[in-house]
């Protein structure tokens, strides 16, 4: 396989983009280093921006301020179509009106790409998104899963240096997306690329991304490896994102690594939490509010008896076939899952 | 009238089947039967047959005479460059509607369709006073191809832009982007892909428009002078002017086959509508106009559409009070003379009383009998596609709205005159004529409010405690309702601007507002344009009045045009 895009450094330095009246910002100064080759995901809510974010990077929004470079060269005032960028959006927009090979070959047509080139290029691509020999067959009739494939192989044709995807697998049902989740992975891997890859679903994000960022009202709110993201969340805002619940105000008798308050918030991750018999002398007494079985393990709902406070804790449902709701249980937390924010 | 349609609130099939849809059927099937389609038999016999039987020669000596076949080049060059035109103005405004938010934006589309629905003499007078002999232009157009094309372009301006605009508000703009990202510049995402996106939008488009300017009568017969006649406008002058009824009808003829070829390739386009839009809500694609070339496309688009909409509203109102004496009301006093500067002996204003009744009578009966067609349509979705005849029936009512109005008044003319059915002196024989016109107006409105009453909103009613009685009241009443009062003004307004096949039925006494317009045109001098004018401001006003309450009705989702 000859190599189909070869990788650009991309930063986005302070960019701030307001929209409306009176202007409320959408990004407020954004900095982003994306190295050459590797996969940065940006995960946020709805509304946060990361869509945004894409279309500067992309050219399509002009920033107020702030710039975007490519290989450390300025890209502001260079139109989209010349930025040698690809984007792939998360709805289906495909040209209805063009064949699956019309499709992929737009972007090498609008290159000048004499035909013989371009039809080799095609079934290239097309291969490596796993649909060889569709050129011919017309994109209203394929199902979800296939349309983000051929936009997939219609955003890689042209080789761009980056390549932006929008969500591009929003629309597609959970199984199909846990099936393309790693074969994604997996491509960009093999073609070295670099990409900005938005999502809102963490398991995506974690699948995919080299670089983690985390996004909340037009900020980059935390940023990192995918695994120091997950394990060491700066805020609790993070830490609910990447689906963590058990955040309390807590009196600490061992302190965790990297703090020094014995009071404040914590969070405390729910596989950290073990239920045992209540006569256990040291723990917690709850009441269980809830068991619902999640397959191997199952999460159940408990309100300690001091408080208000209700914890998740993630249990081997081995396990829980003892428990009852109502049942008064002990509670203990593992201090390597707590941590202060 | 109303009345008649506690029927639909009865959900079952079986209840209403066929049969009781092929009644409801019958009366405008025979109604079409004896005032269109026996009509145009006898125009197709009158043309086709000689004093001795079957005959091609009449038919053959109009195809073979050269100022014919002139008028017959003219028709369809004409024809030709208005489309063109239309498309090239149109376009633009297409664009500006589909991509771009600005103030006003909501009013401007419905203001749009005023030209569109305004009476053609109305319009040709508007026209005579900006770009006619003394107009306000200070050019002097009429006589020329121009002044044809820009009147034509005036009324077809909205059918391209609502047509193409409303296809172009449904492209979803992640498509253009996608062009964009993949390298093609603004020019290249236009081409490959916005245009052939639109281009069954435009395809039909421009098959309307070419039919209405192949079809265009009252505008040719006011703005063109001696030289410039489409086929309408010589079937007329065949007629009135020379008797020759038996030329005439061999042209009938000829306009009848062309406009069915029109039809054909214009369901044609349509059926090629083989690209499915992604639906998105329109605001997404909206922006405000942002840099200098936005901006500059916008305002330029804006005072166009503008000067379009005021400039032959202001002028007819401008002139009509303008006397030689200064502004005042004279030519609206000089209505009621019977003497004086007239020389006809009927005063104008009867002119007014004439075009209401008739119009009242016109709107009755294509409201009774569009009513009980449209039900016998909108019907078949119970059983849907499945009987051919209501398919059938559907066309058939169509048809005369691709049929010219002057086909309409010269079949009434030479079918109505003699037993079995002599109407020559019934006062009854315009709203008649009328009412073919304005009956598939009717249809086209009222079929899609029907169908939206989803038999689903019925049964939930129905599941909530509704008795059949309260089902009717409280979901088919309300949406018919609405739709049946615009189908009520839209025919009354289409009745009173009739001019095509009332200026062949109207008895010399009885002249209605369009054609004592024409006559007022006809005669020389200051006083009798200024009646002309005087006139054509109250049936522009009647008309828009009549509209403004028709726009607040239309129900959403019912036809464009």
């Amino acid at each position: 396989m000859n190599e189909i895009t070869h990788g650009a450094d991309l930063a986005v330095r302070t960019v701030t983009v307001s929209y409306g009246n009176p202007p409320s910002a959408a990004l407020a100064n954004v900095t982003l280093t994306v190295p050459s080759g590797s996969v940065t995901a940006v995960l946020g809510p709805s509304g946060c921006g990361k869509s945004t974010l894409l279309r500067v990077i992309a050219g399509l929004t002009q920033p107020d301020s702030g710039l975007v470079t490519l290989d450390g060269v300025d890209l502001a005032g260079v139109a989209p179509h010349k930025r040698g960028i690809g984007l792939m959006a998360q709805s289906n927009s495909l040209f209805p009106h063009l064949t699956v090979g019309g499709n992929v070959e737009f972007g090498l047509r609008m290159l000048k790409v004499p035909s013989r080139t371009r039809r080799t290029r095609v079934a290239e691509v097309l291969e490596l998104v796993g649909l060889p020999g569709w050129q011919d067959r017309l994109v209203t009739s394929l199902s979800g899963g296939e349309a983000q494939r051929v936009a997939l192989a219609r955003t890689l044709a042209p080789a761009p240096k980056v390549i932006l995807l929008d969500e591009p697998l929003g629309a597609l049902d959970r199984s199909l997306r846990d099936r393309l989740v790693p074969e994604l992975a997996e491509l960009f891997a093999l073609l070295s690329v670099t990409a900005v890859y938005v999502t809102h679903d963490q398991d995506e994000a974690f699948g995919i991304a080299d670089q983690l960022v985390v996004m909340n009202a037009g900020e980059i709110v935390q940023s990192g490896s995918p695994a120091t993201v997950w394990a060491e969340p700066d805020s609790e805002f993070v830490a609910r994102f990447l689906g963590c619940s058990n955040i309390v105000d807590a009196n600490l008798q061992v302190l965790p690594a990297g703090t020094d308050r014995s009071t404040g918030r914590v969070l405390a991750r729910s596989d950290s939490i073990t239920l045992e018999p209540r006569s256990a002398a040291d723990s917690a007494v709850a009441v269980i509010r809830s068991i619902a079985f999640r397959g191997g393990r199952c999460t159940v709902v408990v309100a300690l008896l001091d408080g208000d406070t209700a914890l998740e804790a993630s249990i081997p449902s081995a396990d829980a076939g003892a428990l009852m709701v109502g049942e008064l249980v002990g509670v203990r937390v593992d201090s390597v899952g707590v941590r202060a924010i | 009238m109303v009345g008649s349609f506690p029927l639909t609130s009865l959900p079952t099939k079986s209840r209403f089947g066929i049969s009781s849809r092929l009644l409801f059927a019958l009366p405008p099937l025979i109604f079409l039967s004896v005032f269109f389609i026996w009509p145009v038999a006898t125009i197709v016999v009158r043309g086709l047959r000689g004093s001795n039987g079957w005959d091609l020669s009449a038919f053959g000596d109009v195809v073979g005479d050269p100022s014919m076949r002139r008028v017959a080049w003219f028709t369809l060059w004409e024809s030709v460059a208005s489309t063109v035109l239309c498309l090239l103005v149109g376009i633009p405004g297409a664009a500006l509607f589909a991509r771009y938010r600005f103030p006003g934006k909501r009013l401007l589309w419905s203001a749009l369709l005023v030209p569109f629905v305004l009476p053609t003499v109305v319009v040709g007078v508007a026209m005579l006073g900006i770009y006619g002999p003394g107009g306000v232009s200070g050019l002097t157009l009429s006589g020329t191809i121009w002044a044809i094309l820009i009147a034509h372009v005036f009324f077809n301006y909205a059918v391209v832009v609502r047509t193409v605009g409303s296809a172009w508000s449904t492209i979803s703009p992640t498509s253009e982007d996608a062009a964009r990202m993949l390298g093609a510049g603004s020019w290249q995402v236009f081409r490959r892909v916005t245009l052939p996106l639109l281009r069954s939008a435009i395809a039909s488009a421009a098959s309307i428009v070419f039919l209405f300017s192949f079809t265009s009568f009252g505008i040719v017969l006011i703005l063109g002078g001696l030289r410039q006649r489409t086929i309408e406008v010589e079937i007329y002058e065949q007629t009135a002017r020379y008797l020759h009824l038996d030329v005439a009808a061999a042209l009938t003829l000829i306009q009848l086959i062309a406009v069915v070829v029109i039809l054909i390739l214009f369901s044609r386009s349509q059926d090629r509508r083989s690209v499915s839009f992604e639906q998105h809500s329109a605001t997404s694609t909206e922006r405000v106009p942002s840099g200098f070339p936005q901006r500059l496309f916008v305002s330029v688009n804006l005072a166009f559409m503008a000067a379009l909409l005021a400039a032959p509203l202001v002028v007819l109102l401008v002139r009509s009070f303008s006397t030689p004496q200064g502004w005042g009301l004279d030519f609206y006093r000089s209505l009621g003379d019977t003497r004086g500067g007239s020389t006809s002996f009927v005063a104008p204003i009867d002119a007014l009383w004439n075009s209401l009744m008739f119009a009242v009578g016109a709107t009755v009966i294509a409201v009774v009998l569009g009513s009980c067609a449209s039900w016998a349509i909108a019907g078949t979705d119970l059983v849907r596609a499945s009987t051919r005849w209501t398919r059938w029936a559907d066309v058939a009512l169509m048809i005369p709205l691709g049929t010219s109005a002057v086909t309409v008044g010269f079949g009434f003319l030479i079918t109505f005159d003699e037993s079995p059915m002599n109407l020559r002196s019934s006062l009854w024989l315009v709203p008649l004529a009328q009412a073919i016109v304005a009956l598939p107006f009717v249809v086209r409105l009222l079929v899609p409010a029907l169908r939206s009453i989803d038999s689903r909103m019925r049964e939930a009613a129905a599941l909530l405690g509704a008795s059949p009685r309260r089902v009717w009241t409280t979901v088919d009443l309300p949406i018919v309702s609405r739709a049946l009062a615009a189908a009520a003004g839209f025919a009354f307004a289409v009745s009173l601007g009739e001019f095509g096949a009332t200026v062949f039925l109207a008895r010399p006494d009885r002249p209605t507002l369009p054609v004592a317009i024409y006559r007022a045109l006809g005669r020389p001098g200051a006083q009798n344009f200024g009646q002309a004018m005087a006139l054509s401001t109250m049936l522009m006003v009647l008309t828009i009045g009549v509209l403004v309450m028709v726009d607040r009705l239309r129900t959403p989702g019912s036809a464009e045009f």
